[in-house]
């Protein structure tokens, strides 16, 4: 039977927070990223209908004939 | 069934089982706090604003860049590290971190670094983080290093570019004044190292790292320490003639720099004692001068930081 040493648990330990860590890290660079984004965008970035005030494509409009 | 999982090869390569604070280690936090306050200083004294959340990204990378060329610099060095008593109980040499998880460790900080430091800040600052790092690790780190007595000459520029790379995070540009912060940090590492290999001599040595005592002895060192610190003094009084530093500024650099000339000297004449036969000074002046060195560098960027941050709150 294999009995787990206080060597095993401490090495299992340190490999959780090493996972913790990575988890961390890579958590940070998601919401670095984002927060970018968000900043380097403007207010643009939460405008529903795209980006700028007036649609990129306006309909023709009919000219009443003369 | 095929058995899924490590090669053989994968296998047998060794796992030191370093924890998260070992990794830290590897980034040397000091010299990492020092290249942050130095990177401020360059963001705060350019022209121009950043936003303030891009500004502290911008230092976060600057700092994760630092880390990795220093992970990078303990995974080449790690022979010469497990020789030096000031270096000894670094991961790498102590075994707690084996030389592949800190190449690993610091090639992913860097792309890391510099990409995130490009895309969200700056293309320029990014190009000059990514030359920083080359010019740490491969540059001085891999060649100078062990190779001339010249090296912390030519590879004190790896520690001088921080400045310049805050400055490049505002303005997306190199000027005269972010140059003149280059120099500064430049012409003050010989005499900071210096200062320290005259009194780590023996390890140097030991560790076949051809450091100036070791190759050409202290009188010679000492020599140099003079000129180069004459060099320094007037050079970090020059922002106050192209308007970065104002009054507070040039009057601390004339200050301290009266303070590290004389210090200089006194390492200088504590040769003559040398030359007697006198070995009593034990290198005291120049443990003092390292000590000043540390010091000045930091007052004279903390001044300058303060300068403009009072510009910046009055405009």
């Amino acid at each position: 039977m294999l009995v787990a040493t206080s060597d095993d648990n401490d090495s299992k330990r340190r490999q959780r927070m090493r996972s913790l860590a990575i988890g961390l890290a890579l958590g940070a660079l998601v919401i670095v990223f984002y927060v970018a984004t968000i900043v380097r965008l403007g207010p643009n970035a939460f405008r529903k209908n795209g980006f700028g005030s007036t649609p990129a494509v306006t309909a023709p409009t009919q000219q009443a004939p003369k | 069934m095929a058995e899924i999982g490590f090669s053989s090869d994968a296998r047998d390569r060794p796992v030191a089982d370093g924890d998260v604070g070992d990794f830290m280690a590897l980034l040397k936090p000091r010299v990492m706090s020092l290249v942050v306050f130095t990177a401020i200083t360059g963001m705060v004294a350019a022209p121009g604003t950043i936003h303030p959340v891009l500004g502290i990204i911008a230092l976060l990378a600057i700092a994760v860049g630092a880390g990795a060329s220093g992970a990078l610099n303990m995974w080449w060095d790690a022979d010469i590290d497990a020789v030096m008593k000031r270096t000894q109980s670094r991961p790498v040499p102590q075994g707690r971190i084996t030389p592949d998880e800190a190449l690993t460790f610091g090639l992913i900080l860097s792309c890391l670094s510099i990409l995130t430091l490009s895309i969200t800040v700056s293309w320029v600052a990014g190009g000059l983080l990514a030359f920083t790092i080359f010019f740490y690790v491969v540059i001085y780190t891999m060649w100078l290093k062990r190779s001339t007595p010249q090296n912390i000459v030519i590879g004190g520029a790896a520690g001088a570019f921080p400045p310049m790379i805050g400055w490049a995070a505002v303005t997306g540009s190199v000027s005269i004044d972010s140059v003149i912060l280059f120099l500064i940090i430049f012409m003050w590492t010989p005499p900071h190292f210096w200062a320290l290999a005259l009194f780590r001599k023996g390890d140097y040595a030991d560790a076949g790292v051809p450091m100036l005592p070791v190759v050409a002895g202290n009188l010679e060192t000492r020599k140099q320490i003079v000129i180069y610190s004459a060099l320094l003094v007037p050079l970090a009084c020059t922002p106050v003639f192209t308007g970065l530093g104002g009054i507070a500024y040039g009057f601390t650099s004339v200050v301290l720099g009266g303070v590290f000339m004389a210090l200089a000297i006194a390492v200088w004449r504590e040769g003559e004692q040398e030359e007697e036969g006198d070995a009593t000074h034990n290198h005291r002046a120049a443990k003092r001068l390292f000590g000043f060195s540390l010091i000045y560098l930091f007052l004279l960027f903390a001044v300058l930081l303060a300068e403009h941050s009072m510009r910046h709150l009055l405009a």
